[in-house]
């Protein structure tokens, strides 16, 4: 899968979890930039995430997110 | 030695003629040398508990890092937190858990005499403690490779402006900066010292006047009605949010005339409209190193059960938030009512949503904001009770007589009348004009003629409202 494939991908996560069709994500998005991006959110983003990609997200995996790039290096990573 | 002592301003005024002056490769040492000094100031035997979290966590970090499997990795991390959290439980809780044991034993009629240790708790061993097994969590997470070099590690464990009562630094953002040379720099040390005289106004002029009031409702919990306990415990806000934040900001001032940053430990909390919000504001080094250390590992754990996972994580840090300020039972409440307004939060969010739509926003917001605050109060009763009964007593009155305004007239009369308007007066101007000093102090606004005039106009209050009795910060007691 391209990088740019996994943007359009998550992007659509995205969507879905914040109930927003007008959001804008990139590499350097963080959970300040997005409303409602709280603990909630995230583990349902991750959850979500998880289900779509068809991929495993561990504790670990989640400590070292800090925005929306880590996290699609992440998936990148999960997917071989 | 306190910061507000002369004692003190001696030992920095030395330390910082001292630190431009030597080269960077001996600087380390210095500050290590200071910290530990600085510290033994107090009590000198307990430097010892320090160097001995220092060995464990230094020589963890690099354990982990060199082995082989996740299990090993894990191996290591739980030695960590067993010998450093066993510490801190040891200090902290020993005597706790101990006269536990013996009323349950005695309820029972079996012979238990053992009082429990005489040790004084080592001050701001809750506070190095999270900083190191914050280290120790970022190694095993991978988040940072180990520090190699002991004298720095030694100087993050303890570095003396943080040390007492934080801010907790990550050791991400802390360590990397003692590796870096810092020259004299007049305008960061300006920037430093505008931290330092707007601590040393909050601690001094509004913090400190505001105690033997708060301490004559809460020792004699019985004798007032709620609209009295109401007031003293709204004072007690100001003077909890005024002293800590105080000593944040004086940390923040001394290590940035060292060329030091340290992070943001308040941010406003009383203009918070929920509670989440709040904690995003207060004491916000400890609610985010919760978070990241404890909340989100235990939600992500759990995260195949969904929604009640957060609440469960909720539940379990707030609690161990409520008793990390220590073994009472007052603390545990005040965790307790934090996670069930937070679960509520949570659960509503939706509603308020709508709600939030619905109603003009000035309302909503002032409401909002008025709300969290008395909850806030209500829930910091618990906070300063001095003991489980008291605080019963406090809750009943808080909500059988708040409008029993006689009590209250009586009370300020009793308290000094005028005097007592006048600290007052003090503490309105001061919530009225926080932001925007602060702003100043942030150097986010750049008003020449503001600038100017405030910090002379700030000291010259010290000076002349100053209380000047050397009362330790409050925080120092957790």
């Amino acid at each position: 899968m391209k990088t740019e494939e996994i943007y359009a991908q998550l992007l659509d996560v995205f969507k879905n979890v914040f109930e927003n069709n007008s959001i804008v994500i990139e590499e350097s998005t963080t959970a300040n930039d997005i409303e409602n991006w709280d603990s909630m959110t995230h583990l349902m983003l991750i959850t979500e995430i998880e289900t779509d990609f068809k991929i495993e997200i561990n504790g670990m995996d989640v400590m070292n997110l800090h925005n929306v790039g880590n996290l699609v290096s992440l998936i990148e990573r999960k997917l071989g | 030695m306190l910061f507000n002592s002369f004692e003190f301003l001696v030992f920095f005024s030395i330390l910082v003629v001292v630190y431009f002056s030597i080269a960077q490769r001996f600087r380390w040492m210095l500050l290590l040398g200071a910290s530990y000094y600085f510290y033994m100031s107090w009590k000198p035997e307990y430097v010892l508990l320090i160097l001995f979290t220092s060995l464990v966590s230094y020589y963890c970090g690099i354990w982990m890092h060199n082995a082989k499997t996740l299990k090993r990795r894990k191996h290591f991390l739980w030695l960590s937190l067993a010998i450093n959290l066993g510490v801190l439980f040891f200090f902290k809780y020993f005597n706790f858990v101990n006269d536990g044991v013996r009323e349950v034993l005695q309820s029972f009629s079996l012979h238990y005499s053992y009082e429990g240790l005489d040790i004084l708790l080592p001050i701001g061993i809750s506070f190095y403690t999270f900083q190191t097994v914050g280290y120790n969590l970022d190694v095993f997470y991978q988040v940072r490779k180990p520090e190699k070099h002991f004298g720095i590690f030694a100087l993050f464990v303890s570095f003396f402006p943080q040390l007492i009562a934080g801010p907790i630094e990550r050791s991400t953002v802390l360590l990397p900066q003692f590796k870096k040379e810092h020259h004299f720099n007049l305008e960061r040390i300006q920037h430093g010292l505008k931290y330092i005289i707007w601590g040393l106004f909050k601690k001094l002029v509004i913090a400190d006047r505001l105690v033997p009031i708060i301490g004559e409702a809460y020792g004699n919990v019985g004798d007032y009605s709620g609209s009295t306990l109401w007031f003293a415990t709204f004072l007690y806000a100001i003077q909890l949010y005024a002293d800590f934040s105080a000593y944040s900001e004086i940390a923040k001032g001394l290590a940035k005339i060292l060329g030091y940053d340290l992070m943001e430990n308040f941010d406003h909390p009383f203009k918070s409209k929920n509670i989440t919000e709040f904690w995003r504001r207060w004491h916000i080094s400890l609610s985010f190193w919760l978070r990241d250390y404890l909340y989100n590992p235990i939600l992500f754990a759990k995260k195949k059960w969904g929604r009640p996972a957060v609440i469960y994580s909720l539940f379990i840090t707030f609690i161990l938030c409520g008793v990390w300020h220590g073994a009472k039972f007052t603390y545990l409440i005040f965790g307790l009512l934090q996670a069930f307004v937070l679960t509520f939060e949570i659960l509503s969010k939706k509603w308020r949503k709508n709600l939030q739509s619905s109603a003009p926003k000035f309302f909503y917001n002032n409401l909002s904001m008025l709300l969290t605050f008395g909850f806030t109060l209500f829930s910091f009763s618990f906070f300063r009770a001095d003991s489980f009964s008291d605080s019963m007593v406090l809750s009943k009155a808080l909500f059988s007589t708040p409008f029993d305004f006689n009590d209250l007239f009586s009370f300020i009369k009793a308290s000094g009348g005028i005097r007592l308007a006048f600290t007052l007066t003090l503490v309105l101007l001061f919530l009225s004009m926080d932001h925007k000093i602060y702003a100043l102090v942030k150097n986010e606004k750049s008003s020449r003629f503001q600038k100017l005039l405030i910090f002379p106009a700030l000291l010259a209050a010290i000076g002349m409202f100053g209380y000047f009795g050397e009362v330790e910060f409050i925080y120092f007691q957790f």
